[in-house]
């Protein structure tokens, strides 16, 4: 019975293997657009510096470097349609040629690897990486408006992102946590992810997430909406001593204001206190860092460091976005907003992410990490929609 | 000392039943709770049914003033782990501060000599031998570091603290760097070799004069590694200011640095000595330091440069 299977129907098995093997999924076709803008751009460039040159008026310097830019991203427009054009036909006949198929499929295996790096190529020039795309994170959290509800989320969420990272095999440590009174919730919590390029998956947690539940601590059995906020800062250098230390010594001593907790009193042998608690204060962008966690005053000032610099290259970072943005006059994205992103409906078992209109119906598999992917994937293609269609909506400016 | 009100016992007893056992010595509840997690993540383990009669016993411990240093057996000393165990002074912070300042401004040389008086767990010489080496990968270190103490017991853990440092850094050449001696300062002459002549000389010596408010210093720490005013300031005059080019010693106060800088300024000596004071964090008067403004093999008025405040 089972030979016969296998006999009849080898082609239907390999095909159902294939479809599940390679896919491919195109470049957003408004890029691909933007992408033969340039290239028109070029053509026109090119006969302009043509007749330049027959006049005798030679090349200038600006020109040179735009024409440099606009090959290179025709180039890679070139490479792509032409590996995108064979996958197309390889395709093709896999569905119209079933003697062929087999040869077909073989060639697709070989040439899809050419396909995607010229796709990766392609996107890259059009759409220059994020800044801080190949570093590692940190995650803070805070209860906003709902009392213990909101420390309980916060928890909630704080685990969810430990999940994640336990689910992708990713190092994590819990930085700093301060517990709520009743022991049930956080007041703060900063979660660092040490494995690099977790800030470019992350970047979209930033924002207000709200929940909508009945708390555990409510009695009359009234559903609730409570919030906590995140923020996602890149993690800008190790914690090896000698960088710390080197970082410390590039503020000067008015910039910064470093208190630790144990005013009173003479101090030195007359007491023996454990308080290792750190403030650093930021004067020029008013952040403060505490940190206590450790029995070390040491280890937490270069905790507090190590915070106070991811959250000054964050800044810097938005204040160079808002200005470009300023320059290109488009509007604020949504994925911008700091307001609400999302929404955790536990009565409807539903997560809904407000920017992208992504909704999910598996409460307990995002949060557990399994299907937190699924979030992620959908605000990272909306993001680069928004982007594609700004640079389309840019044409000319570049 | 505020007291703590019943409503923040009670309070505190709700959170863990434990916890107003350490609010004597902690103060606030949020202090007690990261003070019960470091007891309950570091508490040497046992059995594990044990352990919550462990944790107990130690949160009864704390409620006795018993410092949390002796229980858990370390405090943290820059970036190293200092043993700690009773009769032998815990390190403080205010030290670690200043030692802290000093490395990073010699961590570049390589054949820098110390001495260090009243050693105690030996904090100061292995924290500086662990950094130097640490920094001079490349270049080997191959400077040496003297520990005294006159406490046999103090020894014996300086010696513990430097074998535990030997295991953490590769440590073949330690022992030819690092030395702790017995012996007495104030009533011994020979204890360090007649010619050999130091680059600094640290020193925290007992300083307190008065009495000591924290039942947990007082009740628990040896009263040798705490009592001690002018004596060991005038010793530095006696018996070491021609045997080093700079020194620093930490003080409870000013009266300390002020008799220093006098007894220099009159010192009957070929040499002119430069006397700072430096404040720590919490701006409490915490070292006074000096150095010889010439016939110094190292730079010294660079190595203290931004250490405190030159007195003239
Ligand atoms: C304040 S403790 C300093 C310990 C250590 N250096 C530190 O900073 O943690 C003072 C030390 O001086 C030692 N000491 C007291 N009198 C001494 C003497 N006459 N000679 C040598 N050491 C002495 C004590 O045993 C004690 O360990």
């Amino acid at each position: 019975m089972c030979k016969n299977i296998f006999r009849i129907n080898p082609i239907l098995l390999f095909k159902r293997f294939h479809s599940q093997d390679i896919t491919f999924k195109p470049l957003n076709p408004s890029l691909i657009l933007r992408a033969s803008k340039f290239q028109e751009e070029l053509t026109r460039l090119e006969s302009l510096m043509a007749q330049n040159n027959n006049s005798g008026g030679g090349f200038n310097v600006e020109q040179q470097k735009k024409y440099a830019k606009l090959c290179s991203i025709t180039d890679a427009l070139k490479e792509y349609q032409a590996n995108y054009e064979q996958f197309k036909e390889l395709e093709e006949m896999v569905k119209q040629d079933p003697t062929l198929s087999e040869d077909a499929e073989e060639e697709i295996k070989e040439i899809y690897p050419n396909l995607e790096k010229s796709k990766q190529l392609l996107f890259h020039k059009l759409l220059p990486p994020h800044p801080f795309a190949d570093k590692s994170c940190l995650l803070e959290l805070r209860p906003g408006v709902g009392g213990t509800e909101a420390m309980i989320f916060a928890q909630d969420l704080l685990n969810m992102y430990i999940n994640y990272a336990h689910h992708k095999k990713w190092a994590y440590r819990v930085v700093s946590e301060t517990e709520n009174e009743q022991g049930n919730g956080i007041v703060e919590a900063i979660l660092a992810i040490d494995e690099p390029g977790s800030y470019d998956r992350m970047k979209f947690e930033s924002g207000v997430h709200r929940v909508q539940r009945i708390p555990a601590t409510e009695t009359k059995g009234r559903t609730h909406t409570s919030t906590a906020a995140v923020v996602v800062l890149p993690q800008m250098g190790g914690e090896d001593e000698r960088e710390t230390d080197a970082y410390e010594r590039t503020f000067k001593p008015e910039e910064i204001r470093i208190d630790v907790m144990r005013a009173r009193g003479k101090g030195g042998q007359h007491v023996n206190t454990t308080d290792s608690a750190v403030r650093l204060t930021h004067y020029p962008s008013g952040i403060v860092v505490s940190m206590q966690d450790e029995r070390s005053q040491h280890k937490n000032k270069a905790k507090a460091f190590g915070i106070l610099r991811a959250k000054l290259a964050e800044l810097e970072r938005k204040e160079k976005e808002e200005k470009a943005r300023k320059a290109r006059t488009d509007q604020v994205t949504s994925t911008d907003r700091s307001d609400k992103i999302r929404t955790y409906n536990y009565p409807q078992n539903r997560i809904t992410d407000h920017r992208c209109n992504f909704s999910i119906l598996d409460m307990e598999s995002v949060m557990n990490g399994q299907k937190f992917d699924a979030l992620i994937d959908s605000m990272e293609k909306y993001d680069n929609d928004i982007k594609a269609k700004q640079l389309l909506n840019n044409v000319g400016q570049n | 000392m505020p007291r703590i009100t019943p409503k923040t016992l009670l309070k505190a007893y709700r959170i863990n039943p434990l916890l107003p056992l350490l609010l004597p010595e902690c103060r606030t509840i949020d202090q007690a709770k990261i003070e019960y997690k470091w007891l309950s993540q570091e508490l040497p383990l046992k059995k594990k049914n044990y352990n919550n009669i462990r944790l107990l016993k130690a949160c009864q411990l704390r409620f006795r003033h018993y410092p949390l240093q002796y229980i858990l057996k370390t405090q943290p000393f820059g970036n190293i782990i200092i043993n700690c165990k009773p009769g032998v002074l815990i390190p403080r912070w205010e030290t670690e501060e200043w030692c802290l300042k000093l490395i990073s401004n010699v961590k570049i040389i390589n054949d820098l000599k110390v001495l260090d008086l009243c050693t105690g767990t030996g904090c100061i010489p292995i924290l500086l031998a662990h950094s130097l080496i640490s920094y001079q990968k490349n270049t080997n270190f191959k400077g040496q570091l003297i520990g005294v103490d006159v406490s046999p017991i103090a020894i014996d853990l300086a010696k513990e603290n430097s074998r535990q440092l030997a295991s953490n850094i590769d440590g073949t050449s330690l022992s030819s760097v690092l030395q702790f001696i017995q012996g007495d300062i104030l009533n011994q002459n020979n204890i360090i070799n007649k010619n050999a002549h130091f680059d600094i000389i640290t020193c925290n010596p007992p300083y307190i004069h008065n009495f000591i408010r924290a039942a947990s210093v007082r009740c628990y720490e040896p009263k040798l590694a705490l009592y001690g005013n002018l004596i060991f300031y005038q010793n530095l005059i006696d018996k070491w200011i021609n045997r080093t080019d700079s020194f620093i010693y930490e003080v409870g106060d000013m009266n300390q640095v002020q008799f220093l800088y006098q007894k220099l300024k009159t010192l009957n000596s070929k040499d002119t000595w430069k006397v700072g004071f430096a404040k720590d964090s919490n701006d409490q008067v915490r070292c006074v330091y000096g150095y010889k403004s010439n016939n110094t093999r190292l730079p010294m008025n660079h190595i203290f440069e931004k250490f405190g405040q030159i007195l003239c």
